[in-house]
């Protein structure tokens, strides 16, 4: 089937098969009943082949056989996908490409790129190739010389999507072809010199995987987030030629996911307040650093009245050494002389090898920005979760992450009420406050909001919301971020690593 | 494991829904969030020494409770009801032996001698919960079982193929289910006739259990629970190497190299997200080692599932190590995570750069360091936009 499919003929076949399928169908249906409302039976009439949507699942047999009517039921279901699965595929021969698949090159050479695909797939590379003149003169081994030419070129993996997708025809160059040096062909655009058929979509696979780094995995993952509309890159050059991601950009600060991008909006009361807040705790180690009693860490006799609210104790509870993610992680050997360990363990797998681009990002071929996500790609049954280790190697190579983008429901009074309601926000601080029974200021995010609120109200209408500072949000995006797709047997899943920062955002003091 | 849902819902009022005057009165219940209470004292007008904070117009109000070592249970028993209470309602520490969290045992037993009291505990409120749940499978089985007897009936007779719908007017759902008045009778009806309260008279058996990193918790920084060991009061040092030692697996010979004794590690982790304002409570149920509430239990569902991980700086220290389990660091594992996952890696610093005695005092908490790894799912699917 694939052979038939992947020749130019089939195109012209495929009107008269799908009137010849037709036919078939009124005929297999006349003994049917029509009047099944969501059957997939329906979906013969469709002149391209649709994959059939499940229905709902059928519960226990009837006692004693039945009437046979579930049976009945799922015969013809049945027979409806396979109907479906027999039609031909068929392609347009206008909207067809070509290229040849290099094996020593791991790359295919695009001669004819048609479509829109290629604006976001393969690259432009200098490669050196005998030149040749159009028509046969006298000699032709007089016009041979070697030259650089720009050409397109696809890495494997895109190769077999398009391939798969039906977009592309690919002929195998012979073996002992060099880059450009090809004999005798058939005269297509560009394929004058390969002997013989396109590759079969089988026949891809089993030359493209292996090549340039793809395994099975990464293709799934490269073919799954294509087909939902993403734009995917390699996140390591494989060659000088590939276009690599620009690097990020340095994080504006008001999008910076930091606590202390509201403090500006405390008034000054709050303000002296919450210097008070971690004073006496700053004060103590102060004098008292050395001689820290560690059978007594938090000393109520020795606090200070503006001290003795809830926040200021827990502020005085963070003596123990938190989070430091600024720090390095100390690694007293390193990996390479660890003994105990497999030989496989030194060579991690956690490397990111795709750069992942929204379908929304403007992308530009030749000179990619920043990307949106970075994707490491496992195999889900041969490898463990990543050590500590790992994924903070993975973090350092990771830009601090920018706030995400607000949600629609966050935007909506914005545009459409500009007159915020600055009593009722500060109301619904209120039973927080209380039930904290302080009285304190709290520099949690959520007055700092409250309070920006206020302000805005005494200047008119807002001009720039300040962004919500969710600490919920913030502490579920945390600060860099690494997503990692698990291939296990096919079946992909994806996790996103984030580095957290619980320290920075207490709920409470 | 699905870190969804783990919620105690509100004991007080037998309504079940959500009134205002209702969540005012829990506000009111759990206000504080640390068993210690700050009372402001009639002192008059505040002085100009109080201004500058050295004055003190406010005191400090300690609830001395008393707790017994349980070395077998792992636990500290806090067996007076009102201390027990104290500890439940002031920053949700520890949780009932013959109850869900709160202890509620005395209450459920009065329920079902009154047949039905005052209020519902909330494992009352969940049986009830799960009888109705229960009752709307088996009808609507029964309606769709109805539904395709039909089409059998109209296939054998006609020749006809009606498809049996699982849903539709015949057949209730989720939303439009009632209860039937049959079954809320059978939800209270009980055996035996209503006893008169005054005649009501039972011992209360129940005691709270605190977990080792909750008592040390209270008794290390707020000195707010006196531990017994049998009949004697036990001293900080003897509280800190017992809790060490009945957390230690046997099969080590030299001690000192314990760095991963699970109560250190476990006390560290529970001190850093208390320190920063959670309510944290053991997340067994859900396969995990610690839920993280914002304010309880009893205000909303816990927000993050904790999972400890101990790391070893030194790769040599590792050797034989209990906390070298492999059992939960598989994908299949992962996989199941419902909603947001935080690993927790604790750093065991080598043993090579600690002092010989570091583990006989609480000092050794300093030397480990705590980093956070936020997991959940990202669906290529839903992050287009």
């Amino acid at each position: 089937m694939d052979d038939e499919l992947e020749q130019p003929k089939a195109v012209e076949k495929a009107s008269t098969s799908t009137a010849q399928l037709k036919n078939d169908e009124s005929d297999d249906l006349s003994d049917e009943d029509e009047e099944a409302g969501r059957d997939w039976a329906k979906l013969f009439n469709a002149s391209r082949p649709v994959i059939p949507k499940r229905g709902e699942k059928e519960f226990e047999p009837a006692p004693g056989g039945g009437s046979g009517l579930q049976l009945h039921i799922l015969d013809r279901a049945r027979n409806a996908m396979f109907t479906t699965l027999r039609a031909d595929r068929t392609i347009s021969s206008k909207g067809i490409s070509y290229a040849i698949w290099y094996p020593a090159l791991s790359r295919s050479h695009v001669t004819l790129a048609r479509g829109t695909y290629f604006s976001s797939v393969g690259y432009s590379v200098a490669r050196e190739v005998e030149f040749e003149p159009e028509d046969d003169g006298e000699d032709a081994s007089m016009y041979h010389e070697r030259y650089l030419q720009k050409r397109l070129e696809l890495l494997p993996e895109e190769t077999i999507y398009m391939v798969e997708r039906g977009s592309l025809l690919c002929w195998r160059a012979p073996q002992n072809s060099g880059p450009g040096g090809l004999s005798s062909g058939l005269k297509v655009a560009g394929l004058e010199h390969i002997p013989g058929p396109p590759m079969t979509v089988q026949q891809v696979y089993s030359e493209v995987i292996g090549a340039a780094g793809l395994t099975v995995e990464k293709l799934q993952v490269y073919t799954y987030l294509r087909r939902l509309g993403y734009v995917v890159n390699r996140a390591e050059p494989p060659d000088a030629f590939y276009p690599s991601a620009a690097p990020p950009e340095p994080v504006p600060p008001e999008k910076k996911i930091v606590r202390d991008m509201v403090v500006p909006q405390l008034t000054w009361f709050q303000r002296i307040w919450s210097c008070f807040g971690s004073w006496p705790g700053q004060v103590w180690t102060a004098l008292f650093g050395r001689g820290f009693n560690w059978w007594k860490p938090v000393s109520v006799s020795r606090w200070l009245s503006l001290g003795l609210n809830y926040p200021s104790l827990f502020q005085s509870l963070r003596f123990l050494s938190s989070t430091r993610h600024d720090r390095p992680l100390q690694r007293s050997i390193p990996p390479q002389s660890t003994t105990n360990k497999s030989p496989e363990m030194h060579t991690t797998p956690y490397h990111i090898f795709y750069n992942v681009y929204k379908p929304s990002t403007p992308f530009k071929k030749s000179a990619p920005g920043p990307p949106d996500f970075r994707i490491v790609v496992v195999n889900a049954r041969t490898t463990h979760l990543p050590t500590l280790y790992e994924l903070e190697d993975l973090f350092n190579v990771v830009p601090e992450q920018t706030w995400p983008p607000p949600r629609q429901r966050n935007t909506q009074p914005q545009t459409s009420a500009p007159v915020q309601r600055p009593q009722q926000a500060s109301q619904g601080q209120v039973p927080n406050v209380t039930n904290n029974a302080s009285n304190s200021a709290l520099s949690t995010p959520n007055q700092g909001d409250g309070g920006g609120q206020q302000k805005q109200q005494g200047q008119g209408p807002p001009q720039h919301q300040p962004r919500k500072a969710n600490p919920f949000v913030a502490l579920k995006t945390g600060r860099k971020m690494v997503v990692i797709a698990t291939v296990d047997c096919g079946n992909i899943s994806f996790f996103r690593f984030a580095q957290g920062d619980f320290s920075e955002w207490p709920m409470l003091g | 494991m699905s870190t969804a849902t783990p919620r105690v819902p509100d004991s007080r009022p037998k309504e079940p829904s959500k009134s205002g005057a209702r969540r005012t009165e829990t506000n009111k219940i759990y206000a504080n969030p640390l068993p210690l209470l700050f009372v402001d004292s009639q002192a008059g007008p505040r002085s100009l020494l109080g201004l500058l904070g050295l004055g003190s117009s406010r005191s400090v109000e300690n609830p001395h409770c008393n707790g017994h070592f349980d070395p077998t249970t792992r636990s500290v028993w806090v067996i007076d009801p009102d201390q027990s209470k104290i500890l439940w309602q002031r920053g949700f520490f520890g949780k009932g032996n013959l109850s869900r969290s709160e202890p509620s045992w005395l209450t459920r037993r009065l329920n079902v001698l009154r047949s039905g009291g005052n209020y519902m505990t909330p494992e009352e409120v969940t049986a009830k919960r799960r009888a109705e749940r229960d009752q709307f499978k088996q009808d609507r089985a029964r309606a769709i079982a109805a539904v395709a007897a039909q089409a059998e009936e109209i296939f054998a007779s006609e020749g006809r193929v009606v498809v049996p719908t699982l849903s539709g007017p015949e057949i209730p759902s989720a939303a439009t289910w009632k209860p039937s008045r049959q079954l809320a009778e059978h939800g209270t009806s009980n055996q035996s006739p209503p006893i008169p309260d005054q005649e009501v008279e039972i011992e209360d058996v129940e005691h709270l259990q605190l977990t080792l990193q909750e008592a040390f918790f209270l008794v290390w920084n707020f000195d707010c629970l006196t531990i017994w060991d049998s009949d004697k009061v036990m001293s900080m040092e003897q509280i800190w190497k017992a809790f060490k030692s009945c957390s230690e697996v046997q099969l080590i010979p030299n001690p000192r190299t314990h760095l991963d004794n699970s109560f250190i590690i476990h006390y560290l982790v529970y001190h850093h997200y208390r320190s920063l304002g959670w309510v944290v409570r053991g997340g067994v149920k859900f396969c995990v080692d610690y839920l993280l509430y914002k304010r309880g239990p009893v205000f909303s569902h816990a927000e993050f599932a904790v999972v400890v991980y101990p790391v070893f700086e030194d790769s040599d220290n590792e050797n034989g190590s209990p906390a070298d389990n492999d059992t939960m660091s598989t994908w299949q594992w992962l996989s199941t995570i419902n909603r947001t996952l935080i690993l927790t890696y604790v750093t065991i610093p080598p043993i090579s750069r600690l002092p010989r005695d570091v583990l006989e005092s609480p000092v050794a908490l300093a030397r480990y360091s705590i980093r956070e790894v936020v997991i959940k799912r990202w669906i290529p699917a839903r992050m287009r936009g």
